[in-house]
């Protein structure tokens, strides 16, 4: 592991088990109300909103409902790209051709303004976000996949798989699929990133579930509320800050396991 | 003998845009239960086509015509499916180079569980205990801690006969070996040698073996077939061709042998596309007659074997 990698690691590790046990690290349930608009001091570290929630508490329980779309959403869109990536590479001819210029089809959409265009539709909620980014982030795996499983597919273990009469999907699923992970593995924590800012985003211009705290949703409350105006900081820089250090520590693995990836390849 | 395996007239010809690649031309043999046929050739020459074609793992873009009688049906003819479910349980297939044929992230004894797993019912219990029971059939002192290593672990001799155990676990009729020494070095082509000949006196299959290793083909044939430019040329006992050669290629070939001052023989072989009249391997032959340039000989019957040479059929 390089320095980079094991420095995301602990800071991910760090919003994992915070998101895992928030009630071991909050101070205050997040739904208590408290005197309103506190600066940090002594009671609340880091101030109450306009509800007069505890931040640091509303913090700690909103990096689980941030992580869980991050991770739900990034691993539909690796799974989709994944198969499509799998099937395409292996089977070659008239699917591969198909398969292909829909991925370059999907690629070309602006998927963000989709994004939101489809959350005004179909209502926020954190499943429809996970469902329409998952059917949207797909088309950079599928061909990182595929061009991957096309080189795959002519070693000789899937050779003398098909020689020792293995079905297709067995050879997709068993024989090519968990050489694959390496290769998945980076893009997927990049993904991870890339759906937690566009969660943000999307909650921020207020088509989040407001039921559901994530970061970007207390932002969007305090953008919302005044907070920028009337110069509480303490309202709105936390959740900003806390997305940003989580979406460096995603970036951080995935780019440097993506990094010794390509290093493997020049060998 | 039961015959297993009677390949009829078989073409091969691959279509690369406008050229049409002949790679196997009109070759016949037969193979009997606990027989072992070896087809023994150039690089090129068309040998691995055969397996491939048998084995019907050619590209789409082949044309093949002939036929290939395995027990009374045309492998040919089959259906994908019904010759996915021939492939590793009565046919079995061993491509060249054994390291690689392995894939990396499996425990040796899970790959070779896995065709009995694919193919029978059985429980992976019990297909676990098979696993164990061929590979001490197969000499191993300690199939339980074998089966637990990684491919990395093993040596490529050793992979190679995981790869042999893996083909052979399900006890073919049919055995296919393309190349099965090539890239070994000589204390593990002994190995490999000596589970082929295990494998015929116990699990009396027929064999193919594809090899340029003609030492190797000596060891282990009954029967050789020796292939030039897509054609067999010489077929016979394997003592008789080695004893009494015919045709000037395999004395070539023979006479190119260490032991036999490693003469080459002059010339390459022609490109596959280019089609001439007579004798395909006439520019090489130190004996060619002015018929040879003219004629294409036929395969006939010369004593006690196939020839196809106008020295031979002159005689």
């Amino acid at each position: 592991m390089r320095r980079p990698e094991i420095l995301g690691s602990i800071v991910l590790a760090a919003f994992l088990i915070m998101a895992v046990a928030p009630g071991t690290f909050a101070p205050q349930d997040p739904y208590t109300r408290f005197t309103p608009y506190t600066p940090p001091g002594s009671d609340h570290l880091l101030g109450t909103n306009d509800m007069g929630h505890d931040i640091l508490s509303e913090l700690i329980y909103g990096s689980r409902v941030s992580l869980f779309v991050g991770f739900a959403s990034a691993l539909l869109a690796t799974m989709v790209g994944g198969i499509v990536g799998i099937v395409a590479g292996y089977c070659r001819g008239g699917i591969e051709d198909l398969l292909m210029g829909f991925t370059d089809i999907i690629l070309m959409l602006p998927w963000i303004p989709v994004i939101i265009i489809l959350a005004v539709f179909l209502g926020p909620g954190i499943w429809i976000f996970i469902l329409i980014f998952g059917a949207f982030a797909w088309t950079s795996i599928a061909r990182i996949i595929r061009s991957k499983v096309l080189q795959i597919r002519e070693s000789g273990f899937v050779q003398s798989a098909r020689c020792l009469g293995f079905p297709t999907w067995y050879i997709m699923a068993e024989e090519i699929g968990p050489n694959l992970f390496h290769i998945a593995f980076p893009q997927c924590m990049l993904l991870v990133a890339s759906a937690m800012i566009t969660e943000a985003s999307v909650s921020f211009i207020g088509l989040g579930d407001p039921s559901m705290k994530s970061w970007g949703v207390m932002l969007s409350f305090a953008f919302t509320k005044g907070a920028l105006i009337n110069g509480m900081w303490w309202w709105y820089l936390p959740p900003g800050i806390a997305i940003s250090i989580c979406v460096m520590a995603f970036a951080l693995i995935g780019y440097s396991r993506e990094k010794w990836v390509n290093f493997e390849v020049r060998e | 003998m039961n015959r297993i395996l009677e390949v009829c007239k078989l073409s091969v010809s691959f279509i690369s845009g406008n050229e049409v690649v002949q790679a196997v031309n009109n070759v016949s043999f037969d193979i009997s239960q606990g027989d072992i046929f070896a087809l023994v050739g150039e690089t090129g020459c068309g040998k691995s086509v055969i397996a491939h074609a048998v084995a019907g793992l050619l590209p789409d873009n082949t044309v093949i015509s002939g036929e290939v009688n395995y027990k009374g049906q045309d492998l040919l003819e089959l259906s994908q499916q019904d010759l996915i479910a021939l492939r590793g349980q009565e046919i079995g297939i061993i491509l060249q180079n054994p390291s690689r044929a392995l894939n990396p992230l499996y425990t040796i004894g899970h790959q070779i569980r896995e065709p009995v797993l694919v193919h029978t019912m059985k429980t992976k219990d019990r297909a676990s205990r098979m696993v164990t029971a061929t590979l001490r059939k197969m000499g191993f002192f300690d199939p339980e801690s074998e089966a637990h290593r990684y491919p990395f672990e093993s040596s490529g001799g050793m992979n190679q006969r995981f790869v042999i155990a893996t083909s052979t676990i399900l006890s073919p009729d049919l055995l296919i070996a393309d190349e099965p020494t090539t890239g070994l070095d000589h204390s593990c082509i002994a190995d490999v040698i000596k589970e082929f000949e295990r494998i015929k006196k116990e699990e009396h299959c027929a064999m193919i073996l594809i090899t340029h290793d003609l030492t190797l083909a000596r060891t282990l044939a009954d029967r050789i077939g020796v292939m030039y430019s897509g054609e067999i040329v010489e077929m016979g006992e394997c003592k008789a061709v080695f004893s009494d050669t015919l045709h000037p290629y395999t004395r070539g070939l023979i006479g190119g042998l260490p032991e036999n001052g490693c003469t080459p023989i002059p010339g390459i072989s022609p490109p596959m596309s280019r089609r001439f009249p007579g004798c395909r391997f006439h520019p090489r032959c130190t004996e060619r007659m002015p018929i040879c340039g003219q004629v294409h000989p036929r395969l006939e019957v010369n004593g006690d074997r196939f020839v196809r040479c106008h020295l031979c059929h002159s005689h």
